[in-house]
C-alpha cells in the first residue's frame, strides 16, 4: 500500500525525533544523563590538561600539510584517571611490554542503542561512536598531545585566512563494498549529512547557501566557510568526518533500514546487528592500514542499560569492557576483582537548563531563585556519589579554559524567598500559594532520572510547586528543542576545543523551529567573541574569550551546573592496551574520549 | 464434533478481529497518529498549511520551522490514509496484514516482519520452557501430596504452593537473578544465543520465574483432582489387584486427572505471556515482551499494533487448541 | 448439570466453576460443620493491620517518606529553613491533590531526619534506607496506599460490571449471553499485562486510569464466575419460584440471585485483589504506573544491581510486605471458597 520512498521519507522525520535524542540528556536508559553529543558533535574533542604546553604542529608528516595550533596538553592520561592493577602494567614499548595476542572477540558493552550507524543520518552518542569507530575511519582525529591529525585524510590546508579549507584523502582505500575513497565520496558523505533535518542543525551556520565546496581534484575537495576558522579538520575528527562508502549511503537514503547495515572503511565490517541487544563486527581483511596490529577477530558490542549489571557481568568475566557514565556503574568497577578502569574526570557537564523564552522561567529573578534552591551538595552526594567533581562551569578547573572566578552558586535557599515573593506579586497568575509554579521536564521511565527529579525536587519545593513531566525522550528533546520547557536536566559540552562549543551558544540556533542553544538566549556580545575565538591561533586570547563567556553565562542565570560527567571506560585486567591505540604512521590516539574509544589494537591475554 | 470445531473456529475468527481492531482504534483514536508519524509537525495548524497551499505565506521559516512541513503532512496523511475513518483503515491494514505486509516500524525503519521473525522464536522458548518446568514439577509434586493427602507433606507443600503463588514473578526474578547469577554465578546473567545450550542455560532462570508460581496452579489442581480419582472404583481394582501404588498413581490414576490442568493450560499462557513481558525485560531477553515495552516507551503504533495482535492469535489459537483437546477428550463437550 | 453444558457462544474451558454439590445441597447447608480456621483469621488479621496503617501513616511517628538523606552537607540555613518551612504545613499542602495519598487523608506527617543514604535496618530506620537515603519504612507504609487503592478500585470495578455483565448473561441466556461472552472471551485473549500496558501508555498514568485499567482485566474472570453461578442458580427451585409468582426480571435477579452469586465472587474478590496488587506491580516495575510510590516503584528503585549488593533491603522488605499482603489475600479467599465451597478457581 504505500509508496517506498514516501514510507522511506517519513522514516526519516522520524529518524529527526530519536535523532534529536542523541543531542540529549536522556538517551541512556538509566543513565542520569545521556550520551549527549548529537548535531553538535561535530565538535569532537580531547580534555586540555595543562596551560604551558608548546603550540603543536599538527598535521601528517606531509611538508605541505599547514602548520595548527591545536590546544596544548600536558598529560598524556587525557584527564584519565586509572584505577585498578592493569595501571601498573608496563607500557607498550617498555622492554618488559607484553606480547600482543591476536584473536578471540572482544565484547563491549555500551549503554543505549542507537537508531542507525549512518554518520551522516543517525545522529550518534557514545555509543554509536563506540560502534562506530570500528567500522568506519574518520577523516581526522586527536592524538594523545590533543592535537588533530589526519587519518583518512592526508593533509588539510588552510586557504587565506582560514575561511576555505582544502582536504586531501589517502589514496587507494575502498570502502568494504569496493567503492573508492575520493573527492566523490566526502561530497556524497557532505550532501547526506546536510539534507539531514538533524545533523545538519550543527553544522549549516558555518557554511554559506550555496558553492558549500569544490572539487580541486580526485582526492581534494575545498569546503567553503563563511568565517575563517583556525581549526576546521578539529570538525571532521567527530560523526561528520567519518566516511561511509557513497554506494551505501545512496541505498540507504532510499530504503531506511539500510541504516542498521553500515558500510565503511574500517577495520571491522558489520556482521550482524539486532537493535536494542548486540551488534558484532568481524576484521576486515583488506584493511587499508594492514592487519598486523588489529587483535581482535571480531568485536561484539552488546546494548545493556542497567551498566551497573554490566559492570558485575564484567568482573563475572562475561564481558570484556564496559563504557559508562553511570556512577553506580563506576563504583561497581571499582569494587569488582580484576576489573581497572579508565575515568576521564574532565567529561561533559551535567547542569539545569532554564527556558529563557517560556514563563515563568522568562524572568531572572525565577531563574536565580531556581539556582540559590538548587541543592547541589545533594546531588553530588546522592547521584553522582563522589564519583565527579561538582562544576562551576562547563570547564573542569584543571584545563586551562576554565575561569577560577566563576562560581555556580547553589544551596542558598534562603535567598530564594525574597525573589520569589517579588516575582510572585508581579505575577500571581504563574504562582500559587506563594510558590512559583514551574514544570520540570524529563525522560522516562528511568530509575535514575526520577531520583534525580526527586533529588532537585526536594531542594525546590519550598518555593517553588514543581510539577513533573515525564516524557518518552523523543519527545522529551523534541519539545527542549522546539523551546516547550521550562526546566530541564541536560548533559553536553567537554569538548576539548572550544570552538566546539560554539554551537550550543550562537544566536544562529537560538531563534527558528528547532534550536541547539536550548535556552535560547542570544547575545550578540557574545557571538562576536565567539566567532573571535574561532578566528584565531592565539592560545590566550582564545582562553581570555572563553573565560568572558564563562562569566557572561554565568550572569544570565539560565544553566545551573550540576557536575563534570565521569566517563568510565572498565575492563577486565586481562584486556590489554586499552589506552594504547594507535592510527596512521603509529600516532597514538587519545584515550577515552567521553566514553567514545577505538579498540582496534586490544588484545585480550588469559595468561 | 465438526460442528463443534466449526463454530470455535468461527468464534477464534471473530475473535482475532475483534482484538485487532481495538489495538489497532485504540491507538489510533487516543494517540494522535500524525504526531506519532511526523512528530511536533502535527501541531501546525491546518489553516496554516492551506495558507502556503494558496501561496498567501512561504513555506519556509515563517511557519516556525523550516523543511518543507506542509508537504510533509500532506503526504503523512495520505500515504497512511489519516483522511478515512478507522474503519477504512483497520481495512487497510488487515488485508496488507494478511497478505504478509506487517510495515515499517515509524522510529528506525526496520520491517516489522523480521520484528516478529526474530523475537517470537525467543518468547516461545522461553513460555514453552516454563511450561515444562511448571508440568515437571507440579506433576511429581502433585501426585506426592495426593497420595498422603491431609498428612504431613501434604500440609507442608499447602503452605509452600501458596507460598509461590505469592511472590510476584517481577520480585521473584530479581531475587533469582541476584542469587543464581550474580551471587553464586551458576547460570549467566546476559541472554546469549550461541547454540542450544547457551540459550537453554540463558532461559533456564527466567523459565522458573515464570514456571514456578505456574507449577503451584498446577500441583493445587492436580491434587484436587488426583484425590477425587484416588475414590473411583478402578483405582481399588488396581489396588486389589495388587499393583504398586507409584504404578497406580503414574499409569492409573494421573491421566484421568489431568483435565484442569489442561483447561487452565490455555488461559495461563496468556498470563505467562503477561510475565514474559516482565521477566524478559529482567533477565534482558530479546524477545517479543522488551521489544513490545521498547515499542511503546518510542511512541512506534505499528509495532505496538503488530505485536499485540500476533501475541494476542497466538494467545486465542492456543486457547482454540486446547478447546479442540479438551473436546476430543471429553464426550460431553462434543455432545453439546 | 454440566457447567459446559449451558456454555453457548465461549469455551468450553471455564477458568471458573461451580462445584455441581453446591445445587443440590445449598449453600447455607453446605457451611454448617465447617470453619475458616485459625489461618484465615490471621490473614484478615494482617490485611487488617496494614489497612489501618495505610489509614493513620500521617498521624504515626513514622518518617517523612519523601525526605532525602541527611548528610553533612545538607546542614545550615538550607536545612533550618526547609524544616520552618515543613513545619508549617508544606506537605499538607503539597500532598492534598496528589492522588491517594492525599485523598487518604493528607495530614501534617511527623518530620524527622532520614538516615545517611543505604544503611540497613535500624531502630530509626526499621527497614534501612534506600540510595536516596529515605525510610524504606515508610516508603513501604505509603506505598502500601497506591497499591491496596489500585486493587481495591479495580476488583471493586471488575465485580460491578463484570458481575452484572455475567449476571444478566447468565439469567437471560440465548442472544444476550452470547454477546456478552464473547466480550468476556476477547477481553480474555488479550493477556493481562499487555492490555494495561496498552492502555496506560496511550491514556495516562494517574490512579484513576490505572485502577479502572486493572478493573477492565478483571470485568472477564469475574462475569465469568458469575455467569456460571446465576446459570446454576436460574435453575434452582426459589428463582423459579419467583418467576411463577411473576416478579420482574430484574427484582429476581438483584433480590434473588444476587446474594447466592455474591458468595463465590466474594473468594474471587480476594483473589482477584491480590492478582491486582500484583499487576499493578508489575506495571509499576515496567515504570509504567502511577507516578507515585507504589510497592512495585520501591521494589524496582532497589532492583539496581548496586542496590541488590550494597542493600538488599530496599528491595526485599517491601517484597515481602508485598509477598505477606498477596499470601494472605490468596489464603483468606481460598478458605473463603472452600467454606462455601466453591471449586477451585484460574483466576
Amino acid at each position: 500500500m504505500r509508496s517506498q520512498y514516501q514510507a522511506q521519507r517519513f522514516g526519516k522525520f522520524l529518524a529527526l525525533l530519536l535523532a534529536l535524542c542523541l543531542v540529549a540528556v536522556a538517551c541512556g536508559g538509566d543513565d542520569d544523563a545521556a550520551p549527549s553529543n548529537g548535531a553538535g558533535d561535530v565538535a569532537t574533542g580531547v580534555q586540555n590538561d595543562g596551560d604551558d604546553g608548546d603550540d603543536a604542529v599538527a598535521g601528517s608528516g606531509d611538508a605541505d600539510a599547514p602548520t595548527t595550533t591545536a590546544a596544548p596538553v600536558e598529560d598524556a592520561t587525557e584527564g584519565n584517571v586509572c584505577i585498578g592493577d592493569a595501571c601498573d602494567e608496563p607500557t607498550t614499548g617498555d622492554d618488559e611490554a607484553p606480547q600482543p595476542v591476536s584473536g578471540g572477540t572482544l565484547r563491549v558493552a555500551v549503554e543505549a542503542e542507537t537508531d542507525g550507524l549512518n554518520p551522516a543520518a543517525n545522529n550518534f552518542a557514545v555509543s554509536a561512536y563506540t560502534m562506530g569507530y570500528a567500522i568506519f575511519d574518520p577523516l581526522f582525529y586527536i592524538d594523545s598531545d590533543g592535537n588533530w591529525f589526519p587519518f583518512l585524510a592526508e593533509s588539510a590546508t588552510p586557504i587565506g585566512d582560514g575561511s576555505a579549507w582544502q582536504v586531501k584523502v589517502r589514496e587507494g582505500i575502498t570502502f568494504h563494498d569496493g567503492t573508492p575513497l575520493n573527492a566523490d565520496a566526502l561530497i556524497a558523505n557532505f550532501e547526506t549529512a546536510i539534507n539531514d533535518p538533524i545533523i545538519s542543525l550543527a553544522f549549516v551556520p558555518s557554511y554559506p547557501a550555496e558553492n558549500r565546496y569544490e572539487k580541486i581534484d580526485d582526492l581534494t575537495l575545498q569546503y567553503n566557510l563563511i568565517r575563517p576558522s583556525a581549526h576546521f579538520p578539529v570538525n571532521l575528527s567527530s560523526q561528520l568526518g567519518m566516511m561511509a562508502s557513497p554506494t551505501w549511503l545512496a541505498a540507504a537514503a532510499k530504503d531506511d533500514s539500510l541504516n542498521q547495515e553500515p558500510v565503511g572503511t574500517g577495520p571491522f565490517m558489520l556482521e550482524s546487528r539486532t537493535q536494542d541487544v548486540s551488534t558484532k563486527v568481524v576484521q576486515n581483511p583488506d584493511y587499508w592500514r594492514g592487519t598486523d596490529d588489529i587483535y581482535p577477530d571480531a568485536i561484539e558490542f552488546f546494548i545493556t542499560t542497567d551498566t551497573a549489571l554490566a559492570a558485575e557481568q564484567l568482573s563475572a568475566g562475561e564481558l570484556d569492557v564496559v563504557v559508562t557514565s553511570n556512577a553506580d556503574a563506576t563504583l561497581t568497577l571499582r569494587g569488582a576483582d580484576n576489573v581497572s578502569t579508565f575515568e576521564n574526570l574532565y567529561s561533559e557537564e551535567d547542569f539545569i537548563m532554564l527556558n529563557t523564552r517560556a514563563a515563568p522561567t522568562d524572568d531572572i529573578r525565577v531563574r536565580q531563585a531556581l539556582t540559590f534552591a538548587t541543592d547541589r551538595q545533594a546531588y553530588n552526594d546522592l547521584i553522582a556519589q563522589g564519583t565527579r567533581a561538582l562544576a562551576d562551569s562547563m570547564y573542569h578547573p584543571d584545563l586551562i579554559w576554565n575561569n577560577p572566578d566563576v562560581v555556580q552558586e547553589g544551596n542558598m535557599a534562603d535567598r530564594a524567598g525574597p525573589l520569589v515573593d517579588a516575582y510572585c506579586a508581579d505575577f500571581p497568575d504563574n504562582c500559587s500559594g506563594g510558590k512559583v509554579k514551574i514544570e520540570l521536564q524529563f525522560s522516562g521511565p528511568s530509575t535514575l532520572q526520577t531520583r534525580i527529579m526527586d533529588v532537585l525536587a526536594a531542594g525546590w519545593e519550598p518555593y517553588f510547586e514543581v510539577e513533573r513531566q515525564q516524557l518518552p525522550q523523543d519527545q522529551h528533546i523534541l519539545e527542549t528543542a522546539l523551546g516547550q520547557f521550562q526546566v530541564v536536566t541536560w548533559r553536553q559540552f567537554g569538548a576539548v576545543d572550544p570552538d566546539n562549543e560554539v554551537v550550543w551558544l550562537e544566536c544562529a540556533t537560538a531563534t527558528g523551529g528547532i534550536t541547539l542553544n536550548w535556552v535560547r538566549l542570544c547575545d550578540e556580545n557574545r557571538d562576536a567573541l565567539l566567532f573571535e575565538q574561532r578566528a584565531t591561533a592565539d592560545l590566550d586570547r582564545r582562553v581570555e574569550i572563553m573565560q568572558e563567556i564563562q562569566a557572561e553565562i554565568q550572569s544570565t542565570y539560565s544553566y545551573i551546573f550540576l557536575t563534570h560527567a565521569n566517563w568510565t571506560v572498565g575492563f577486565r585486567n586481562a584486556v590489554n592496551n586499552i589506552c594504547g591505540q594507535t592510527g596512521p604512521d603509529h600516532t597514538a590516539l587519545v584515550c577515552n574520549n567521553q566514553g567514545r574509544g577505538f579498540y582496534h589494537n586490544v588484545w585480550i591475554d588469559e595468561g | 464434533m465438526k460442528q463443534f470445531i466449526l463454530r470455535r473456529v468461527v468464534q477464534l475468527v471473530l475473535v482475532v478481529f475483534a482484538v485487532t481492531f481495538l489495538t489497532f482504534a485504540s491507538l489510533n483514536l487516543v494517540g494522535d497518529p500524525l504526531f506519532n508519524i511526523v512528530g511536533v509537525l502535527s501541531g501546525i495548524p491546518d489553516e496554516q498549511c492551506e495558507a502556503v497551499a494558496r501561496g498567501e505565506i512561504p513555506d519556509t521559516q515563517s511557519s516556525g520551522l523550516n523543511m518543507g512541513d506542509c508537504a510533509l503532512i500532506a503526504q503523512a496523511k495520505e500515504q497512511n490514509n489519516l483522511d478515512r475513518n478507522v474503519v477504512e483503515r483497520y481495512g487497510i491494514w488487515l488485508s496488507d496484514m494478511l497478505s504478509g505486509d506487517f510495515g515499517t516500524s515509524f522510529v528506525n525503519g526496520n520491517e516489522i516482519s523480521d520484528i516478529v521473525r526474530e523475537r517470537l522464536p525467543v518468547t516461545v522458548r522461553l513460555i514453552v520452557l516454563a511450561q515444562i518446568v511448571a508440568l515437571g514439577i507440579a506433576i511429581p509434586w502433585g501426585v506426592a501430596s495426593a497420595y498422603r493427602a491431609n498428612r504431613g507433606f501434604d500440609k507442608v507443600s499447602t503452605v509452600g504452593s501458596f507460598g509461590l503463588l505469592s511472590i510476584p514473578n517481577f520480585a521473584l526474578g530479581v531475587i533469582l537473578l541476584y542469587f543464581f547469577a550474580l551471587r553464586w554465578q551458576i547460570f549467566p546473567s546476559r541472554y546469549e544465543n550461541a547454540g542450544w545450550w547457551s540459550e537453554l542455560q540463558a532461559l533456564t532462570l527466567p523459565a522458573f520465574t515464570l514456571g514456578l508460581g505456574l507449577a503451584a496452579t498446577y500441583q493445587r489442581l492436580l491434587r484436587t483432582d488426583l484425590i477425587t480419582t484416588l475414590q473411583d472404583d478402578f483405582i481399588h481394582m488396581a489396588r486389589a489387584k495388587g499393583m504398586t501404588d507409584r504404578h497406580i498413581m503414574y499409569r492409573h490414576a494421573l491421566r484421568p486427572s489431568m483435565f484442569s490442568v489442561i483447561t487452565v493450560f490455555g488461559v495461563n499462557t496468556g498470563a505467562l505471556i503477561g510475565g514474559a513481558l516482565v521477566v524478559e525485560q529482567i533477565f534482558s531477553i530479546p524477545g517479543v515482551g522488551t521489544e513490545l515495552v521498547e515499542a511503546v516507551l518510542r511512541n512506534d503504533p505499528p509495532v505496538v499494533i503488530a505485536l499485540i495482535s500476533v501475541v494476542a492469535i497466538g494467545f486465542v489459537l492456543i486457547n482454540f487448541f486446547v478447546d479442540l483437546m479438551y473436546g476430543y477428550l471429553d464426550p460431553r463437550v462434543r455432545a453439546s | 448439570m454440566s457447567d459446559a453444558d449451558a456454555n453457548d457462544g465461549t469455551s468450553a474451558v471455564e477458568p471458573v466453576t461451580i462445584d455441581d454439590g453446591m445445587v443440590d445441597d445449598g449453600m447455607v447447608d453446605h457451611a454448617v460443620g465447617k470453619k475458616l480456621g485459625v489461618g484465615f483469621w490471621i490473614a484478615v488479621g494482617w490485611l487488617g493491620v496494614l489497612v489501618a496503617t495505610v489509614l493513620f501513616a500521617p498521624y504515626l511517628p513514622f518518617n517523612d517518606p519523601d525526605k532525602l538523606a541527611a548528610g553533612p552537607a545538607r546542614t545550615g540555613p538550607s536545612l533550618d529553613n526547609w524544616v520552618g518551612t515543613a513545619a508549617l504545613g508544606r506537605d499538607g499542602l503539597a500532598r492534598a491533590g496528589s492522588g491517594a495519598r492525599g485523598a487518604l487523608g493528607g495530614g501534617v506527617r511527623a518530620e524527622r531526619a532520614a538516615g545517611p543514604a543505604r544503611t540497613g535496618p535500624s531502630l530509626d530506620n526499621w527497614f534501612g534506607t534506600d540510595a536516596l537515603g529515605r525510610d524504606v519504612f515508610a516508603r513501604t507504609v505509603y506505598g502500601a496506599r497506591v497499591s491496596l487503592v489500585v486493587g481495591f478500585i479495580a476488583i471493586a470495578f471488575g465485580m460491578v460490571v463484570g458481575g452484572s455483565l455475567g449476571l444478566v448473561a447468565g439469567y437471560f441466556r440465548g442472544r444476550v449471553d452470547q454477546v456478552i461472552s464473547f466480550v468476556f472471551f476477547t477481553l480474555l485473549s488479550f493477556p493481562g499485562l499487555i492490555l494495561a500496558l496498552l492502555i496506560t501508555s496511550t491514556f495516562d498514568r494517574t490512579l484513576r486510569t490505572v485502577s479502572l485499567t486493572l478493573g477492565v482485566l478483571a470485568v472477564a474472570p469475574v462475569g465469568r464466575l458469575a455467569r456460571a453461578a446465576t446459570l446454576v442458580f436460574a435453575e434452582r427451585e426459589f428463582v423459579q419460584a419467583a418467576r411463577v409468582i411473576g416478579a420482574k426480571h430484574f427484582r429476581i435477579m438483584t433480590r434473588e440471585l444476587l446474594p447466592v452469586v455474591l458468595i463465590p465472587m466474594a473468594a474471587l474478590a480476594l483473589l482477584g485483589m491480590g492478582v491486582a496488587i500484583v499487576a499493578e506491580g508489575g506495571l509499576a516495575f515496567l515504570q509504567l504506573s502511577v507516578e507515585d510510590i507504589s510497592w512495585g516503584v520501591i521494589i524496582n528503585d532497589g532492583r539496581g544491581i548496586r542496590d541488590l549488593q550494597e542493600n538488599p533491603h530496599v528491595a526485599l522488605m517491601p517484597i515481602g510486605v508485598m509477598f505477606l499482603t498477596i499470601l494472605a489475600l490468596n489464603f483468606a479467599g481460598d478458605r473463603v471458597r472452600e467454606y462455601f465451597d466453591v471449586r477451585e478457581t484460574a483466576f
